[in-house]
Formats: structure tokens, sequence, C-alpha cells
């Protein structure tokens, strides 16, 4: 039998993704929170976990180089593969937010100009409200925007707010709600089907 | 300007010749097998044909020309349309058909421009299980003839959703959220997501039963009877019941698997759809359905269903497989000759080649020909005509001489 192929997201939700293997019976040697190494496996299981970063996840598993991948429902609505999004964490949760300075408007008749690590996630909220913007993608940082000049408004990710209010900024509008996500690529999902739902249902079985 | 790009890699004319000289004349033989004729479509077709019918190719992907009239043209993105287009404007072209054919696509990233081999079969008149099934098992049979290792059918019915989506009172884009959910079999959010609704409970449990419709046909035909609403719903279980009865007779149970959350983005399909996938490619390599109402958008009212082949899907899949397609029937035979028997010598080679061997002939004084050859070589001098075949030398006279050694070489192999 062949090794599934996990990619789990580095970064943030890493660590609780571990725990929720190891107490599922999936266990990596070698795996240590300082390693380099980013390819491990257990045999046992038959699973090869790999570390990608976390906007790439959605990436290997629409194109198959991992039938399986944990990542963050964020970079998935940037992303949007054409994946099943089969099982939900209900943890690294977060919220997507429009954040700017307080009194910001946002439907006013000029175009919008908005910073984001997710231009696409942007570009459907407001185009799903009808409020016409341009988006600048940036890296990281998004907060300096909005404060040099560079944007009007920013869209990303908030768990406490506290860097928002550190920068004197504030949430202007809530968006979806974030939690982290079991994605699987279809042809994975339909042709490797025992494995995958073994898979599958050792998770859900160890979510309950 | 951005160059025209045939397809997806750097290999792009090795693939090509891979897909034309093997891929193609086995899909071409396959479909023959099953009854179907050969057809073509213009490669430049009415823009307006395109955006007049619901549910096909969206316009921002298809490549558009200008004529000199001021026409707006496009480059063939789909290849069901002209066939059906023709079926509803004649009488005497048959009713099995089949197309090996490029369409033409903006694809989504890098806006370059693509060709795309497809190579499917449309079947015009029938409207029975018995067609469905049919045309199921052909597509099966390539993917066997191909020799995956592991390959599935997914089926599913395009009506026994829609019945249920219809019932929702959603604007456009809620619709839209919903497929995209069920499509991704987000369980997560179906059930909020339906919880915000005005709908009552019945609606709900059967709406998110949908995405789990998954597996065995005893398994999933059991669970859909359980949310079926009204008859429509009751006759598409009793089709896929039926298809799922007459492919055990094809033999391809096996390959087969159902799931009524595969919901095709091709909404002019009215009947069954399915999609092929095989461990090699990470998206499917065929995909097909019944389209009862196509064919009355031209003016005639005739049942169809049909399926295509995404051919660089599938040259992929097989090259990752490592069962690349025989590139070229290599050389069979290689004659060297002197000067003074150089009649004898291109005469032999002629006879060789009317009667269909590869033969490639070279004059002595030119030096070796740097490849060998499948049978071996033979010297043609004034002292001796000598046949070098697996390791053994056998002289022979004439070139009729030459081919029995020959075939009995190929019998030997």
């Amino acid at each position: 039998m062949d090794y599934l192929t996990l990619a789990l997201a580095k970064g943030r939700t890493a660590e609780d993704s571990i725990n929720l293997l190891n107490k599922a019976g999936i266990h990596f040697d070698s795996l240590t929170e300082d390693s380099r190494k980013l390819v491990f496996h257990d045999d046992s299981n038959m699973i090869q976990l790999i570390f990608v970063k976390a906007v790439d996840v959605p990436t290997y598993v629409e194109n198959g180089a991992a039938d399986l991948g944990i990542v963050g429902k964020d970079n998935i609505m940037e992303e949007q593969p054409d994946i099943y999004e089969l099982l939900d964490f209900q943890f690294g949760k977060c919220k997507f937010a429009v954040a700017g300075f307080t009194g910001t408007e946002l439907d006013t008749n000029k175009t919008l100009t908005v910073a984001s690590k997710y231009p696409n996630a942007a570009k459907k909220h407001f185009h799903r409200k009808g409020i016409p913007i341009q988006t600048i993608k940036l890296n990281g940082s998004v907060e300096l925007a909005p404060i040099i000049g560079l944007a009007d408004v920013i869209v990303d990710i908030v768990e406490t707010g506290n860097t928002l209010r550190e920068n004197g900024l504030s949430v202007l509008e809530e968006m979806e709600a974030i939690s982290t996500r079991l994605i699987v690529n279809k042809a994975s999902f339909t042709t490797k089907s025992d494995s995958v739902h073994t898979f599958i249902h050792t998770l859900k079985n160890s979510l309950e | 300007m951005v160059p025209y790009q045939t397809g997806i890699n750097s290999s792009e004319s090795v693939s090509r010749l891979l897909m034309n000289n093997s891929l193609v004349p086995l899909l071409k033989e396959r479909f023959r097998t099953y009854g179907y004729m050969e057809t073509c479509t213009g490669t430049f077709q009415d823009y307006d044909l395109y955006s007049s019918v619901v549910g096909t190719v969206h316009q921002r992907d298809m490549i558009k020309t200008i004529d000199p009239s001021g026409e707006v043209n496009v480059l063939r993105p789909d290849v069901t349309i002209p066939i059906a287009q023709q079926m509803a404007a004649t009488e005497t072209i048959p009713r099995r058909q089949f197309y090996v054919q490029d369409v033409f696509r903006v694809s989504g990233d890098k806006n370059r421009h693509k060709a795309l081999t497809q190579a499917g079969v449309e079947c015009f008149g029938e409207n029975t299980h018995e067609n469905d099934a049919e045309i199921i098992a052909m597509a099966a049979h390539i993917l066997q003839d191909l020799q995956f290792n592991q390959f599935k059918i997914v089926i599913s019915h395009a009506s026994f959703f829609r019945e249920l989506l219809n019932q929702l009172p959603l604007t456009p884009e809620q619709s839209e959220q919903l497929q995209e959910l069920i499509q991704s079999k987000n369980m997560a959010e179906i059930s909020p997501f339906l919880k915000n609704l005005p709908i009552g409970k019945e609606l709900a449990t059967a709406v998110e039963a949908i995405p789990m419709l998954y597996g065995s046909p005893e398994q999933v035909f059991a669970k859909a009877q359980t949310i079926s609403m009204n008859s429509t719903m009751q006759q598409a279980i009793a089709n896929l019941k039926n298809i799922s009865s007459i492919l055990k007779a094809y033999g391809v149970d096996d390959a087969v698997v159902f799931d009524l959350g595969m919901i095709n983005y091709m909404n002019y399909y009215s009947g069954v759809i399915f999609q092929g996938y095989v461990t090699e490619s990470s998206k499917p390599v065929l995909m097909g359905g019944r389209y009862n109402d196509l064919v009355e958008q031209f003016g005639k009212r005739m049942p169809a269903i049909g399926f295509g082949c995404f051919a660089d899907r599938l040259l992929e899949a097989l090259e990752k497989d490592g069962k690349p397609p025989v590139m070229e029937s290599p050389v069979q035979l290689i004659i060297y000759y002197d000067q003074d028997s150089v009649n004898q010598a291109l005469a032999t080679a002629g006879s060789l080649r009317d009667d269909g061997f590869r033969v490639v002939t070279v004059n002595n004084n030119r030096g070796t020909y740097p490849e060998t050859a499948q049978l071996g070589s033979a010297v043609m001098t004034t002292d001796h005509y000598l046949l070098n075949h697996q390791g053994k030398q056998t002289t022979f006279r004439t070139a009729d001489d030459l081919k029995t050694l020959l075939k009995m070489e190929m019998r030997e192999n």
C-alpha cells in the first residue's frame, strides 16, 4: 500500500494539529518542534507528513501533491481550491475582519483601497456588498497600510485585536469565522477511498 | 504579446505527437467498436451560439476573434454544442458519433490561450437506462484499455439535487454558495447555512444528507430513498438503480461509485452525470452525462447523452504511471549496401516497404547508422546478401527470402 500524503500548515496551528493527530494514534518519528526537516513518516499508519507554508496547503492538495491537508479556513477562502472540505477541527479560531481607523466610511462613492494578505477573500466580500474596491497585496505588517496611507482599510484575520489596538486601528466590520479544516483532494477521495476514509474516520472519532 | 501556447508544459510538440500517434488511435478504435462514427466541427464558431446556450463554457474563458465583416467568432470552446446544433439541422447524419478535436480556452492562471484535445462520443435519439449504461461502460472500457492501476467512475444524477434546490427560497448568490458548500462536502458549514433559511426540517435534513450520499449503490440508494421528496427524485433513483444493474452485466460495477453530492457546473445536464478519476491525475480525466434539453434549444426535441475525455490529462497520467504510450513505431530493418548493389538494395527496400516493413537504407561508404533496428540489419554487397539478427547471420538471395526470414524473426519475438 502507498503512503497517504498529508500537508500540514506551518505556524500558528501546527502544534494543535500535531496534538490532534497524536490523539488519533498517528505519530511521526523524530518530529520535534525545532526540527528543520520537512518530511516525516508514520509507518504503521502509512502516512507521510509534509510541512508547507499555510498559503500553499490548498495548492498542494488541489493538485494532488498531497492527498490531504490541514489548514486554516482563511487560506482556503483565499485560494478557492476545488477540493473537499470535510472536517472542522474547531481550533485556530479567529475572524476575518475589515479594520482601519475608527469611523472610516466603507460605503462611499469612491473606490475603496484595501490592503491584505488575502486579496481574493477581500474582493469577494466587498463584491457581495456591492462596494467597489482596489486591492493591494501585502505579505506582512498589514496594519501599517492605513497608518502610512497606502490603503483606506485592511482585511486580515483577527484573534484578540491587540495588534490592531496597539496600532490605533479597530475592527470596522466582522467577516467570516475562521478555524482549522481538513481538506481532501477529490481524486484521492475517490481512487484511494479505503485509506482516505479510514484516516478521516480516525480523526473524526478523536474529535468527539 | 503573450505567445500562443498549445498545452501545458515545455515538451509540447512531443506531447502532441504522443497524443496523435498513440493515444488518439486507441481511443478512436474503442469508440468504433461500440458502433460510433467520426464527426468533426469547425474551428471558428459563432459567438452567439455559445453565449445564447445556457450552462456552457464561461464567456470570459472563450477565445474571441472578429472576422473582416465585424462578426464575433470564438475558437471552438467545446465540441458538444456544435454537434448538437448539426444534429438538429440535419436528418441524415448518424446518431452515434465520436470526435477527437482541440478545444480552445483562456486558461485561468496567467491569462494564456490553451489548446486542449478532447475525445468523446455523443449518442442522440435514445433515452433508456441501457443507453445510459452503455455510455458509462464505454468510459470505463477506455480507462481499462489504458491499463490504469486504479480508476473510478463517479456517478450522480442532475435532477436529484436540482429538485431540492428548486424548493429552497434562495437568492442566486445564496444558491451559488450552497452549491459550493455541497461540491466541497463542507458539512461544518452546510448546517448553519440551512438554519438561517425559512425552511422545514424535512427539507433541511434532505439537503444536509446530499454530500454524504456517497459509496456503493446499495448504501447510496437506500439513503437517497429516505430523503426523496417527490416523483422526479424517485425517478432519478430508479434510473440510477437500473443503470447500476446493467453495469454489473457489463462487468464494470467494481469501477463505479455513486456520489449524489457531485453536482456538475455545466447545468445543461438533465439526467445521469459522471466523472472518471485515475490515481495519477488530481482532476477528472473524463466527464459526461445526459442532456435531453440541449438539442431543443436548436429547434428539435431529441434526447442525447455523451462524454468527453481530457486527452491531455490522460496522457499526463499515463506518463506519471510509468506507462507512456509508445511514441513511434521503431525502425525494423537497416539495409547496408555497397555501390555496386545499389539497384538491388533499393529495390529490396521498396518491396519490403510495400509489405509494411519500416526500413532505412545506408550506403556502406557513409559509415554506420547511429541506431539499431528492431529486427536486425541486412548487408547487400556483390559478395553476399546477409541478414544479421539476434547474433545470427543468415544468407538470403531475394527480397522474398528476406521477408520470410523477417517474418520468422517477428514470430519468435
